[in-house]
């Protein structure tokens, strides 16, 4: 029998770890992401593969419409903070086509943008939660909107991005209840995908995103 | 003008120099490493003749975007915004706490932020940076600069990118 982890997809095999899954103590941990027993399902022998896909919406048409009003109403919306990831988003885009010049003019425009970010009113860890469990609320809805309108771009981003804040709730709520955890072990963050594992290796492959272990990148500590 | 250039992965080459052996302009005889630009030719026979696959062949006129739903953009962007909330305020925490746990987990949650508000917000239409949409941002940008805002990096990304629409 197989037990599947809910938050990263780490799946427990009761066959090759030589131990039931209802033997293992009630405090055992995703060696993963951290989340605890209850947070497993057991898997069905043929519900390995992925979702179903959603029913056909209507082809895309292949022509390049010019920026809608609406478009450029939003983007004036965009705040300072979404600015700035755009922009170094668009500094790793230039990175890897070898563009040097380039991405560094877009990092000096996502610098100018971080620096114009105001933290909104908050209560450190707890405001962070809140808001965490605020978005894992809103990601089915735009999943689905994603999937009916056949944007693949979105909902891969949309999966990953789930996950990832996911792992990020359970490893928070582990910090608040013990912050000693983090004491004596590494921190590491997908430099992909922004999947946060606590532990003194990084995996071989990242659950998320699936990229290899090393661009699972050590965050350093200190002053 | 080729169409394509081949692009080397210094993290993945090991230096079998096959590319060397087979590129007909010698672009690949070049000190740094990289590819010597302005002499290849486009014709991807280094990236086929790598055994670790450490060339690829990269467009130098990319397709355009496709055309993204309003409601999907809306959606996506408002986590993203959330996203870079809450990187503000890690960022905020680790820079004023003398607790060095909070710090690095702080440190941790503003990295993990900022990859997924990208990834995000990429995907709104600006995964590319030769793009029609990228193009309009920088125009604004320009147009109208917020108070600070470095327009000269932007007029030089206008002059500098091959934008495709």
């Amino acid at each position: 029998m197989k037990y599947r982890c809910g938050v990263c997809g780490y799946i427990y095999d009761e066959e090759k770890e030589g131990v039931r899954f209802a033997d293992l103590p009630d405090d055992w941990q995703c060696p993963v992401c951290g989340e605890g027993k209850e947070g497993f399902e057991p898997v069905e022998e043929d519900d390995e593969g992925p979702a179903p896909a959603p029913a056909a919406a209507p082809a895309p048409t292949a022509s390049v419409p010019e920026i809608s009003a609406w478009e450029q109403e939003e983007l004036r919306e965009l705040s300072a903070g979404q600015l700035s990831a755009l922009c170094s988003n668009l500094q790793r885009g230039c990175g890897v086509q070898q563009l040097s010049r380039e991405a560094e003019l877009f990092g000096q425009i996502a610098g100018y943008f971080e620096s114009r970010t105001v933290a909104p009113d908050h209560d450190g860890v707890s405001t962070i939660l809140s808001m965490i469990n605020s978005d894992l609320m809103d990601y089915g809805d735009a999943k689905a909107t994603a999937a009916l309108m056949e944007d693949r771009g979105a909902l891969r981003v949309l999966t990953w991005s789930e996950k990832a804040t996911l792992i990020m709730r359970t490893v928070l709520e582990r910090y608040q209840k013990d912050p000693s955890f983090l004491e004596h072990t590494g921190v590491y963050v997908c430099d992909i995908c922004g999947f946060i594992y606590i532990g003194d290796d990084p995996p071989e492959f990242c659950p998320v995103c699936k990229v290899p272990g090393h661009m699972i990148l050590r965050i350093q500590g200190g002053a | 003008m080729p169409r394509m250039i081949a692009s080397r992965n210094l993290r993945i080459c090991t230096k079998d120099c096959m590319c060397l052996y087979v590129c007909p302009t010698g672009a690949t005889d070049t000190e740094t490493g990289q590819i010597d630009f302005a002499k290849c030719v486009g014709c991807g026979d280094c990236a086929r003749s790598c055994p670790n696959s450490a060339i690829s062949m990269i467009p130098l006129d990319y397709p355009h975007q496709q055309p993204k739903d309003d409601t999907v953009v809306q959606k996506v962007r408002a986590i993203s915004d959330s996203k870079a909330r809450q990187e503000a305020v890690a960022r905020q925490v680790a820079e004023t706490t003398d607790d060095p746990e909070l710090r690095l987990i702080m440190r941790a949650v503003r990295r993990s932020e900022r990859l997924m508000g990208e990834d995000l917000i990429r995907e709104t239409g600006y995964l590319l940076p030769q793009s029609g949409e990228v193009r309009r941002l920088l125009e604004a940008f320009v147009e109208n600069p917020p108070e600070g805002f470095p327009v000269e990096a932007a007029e030089e990304l206008l002059q500098r990118l091959n934008f495709n629409a």
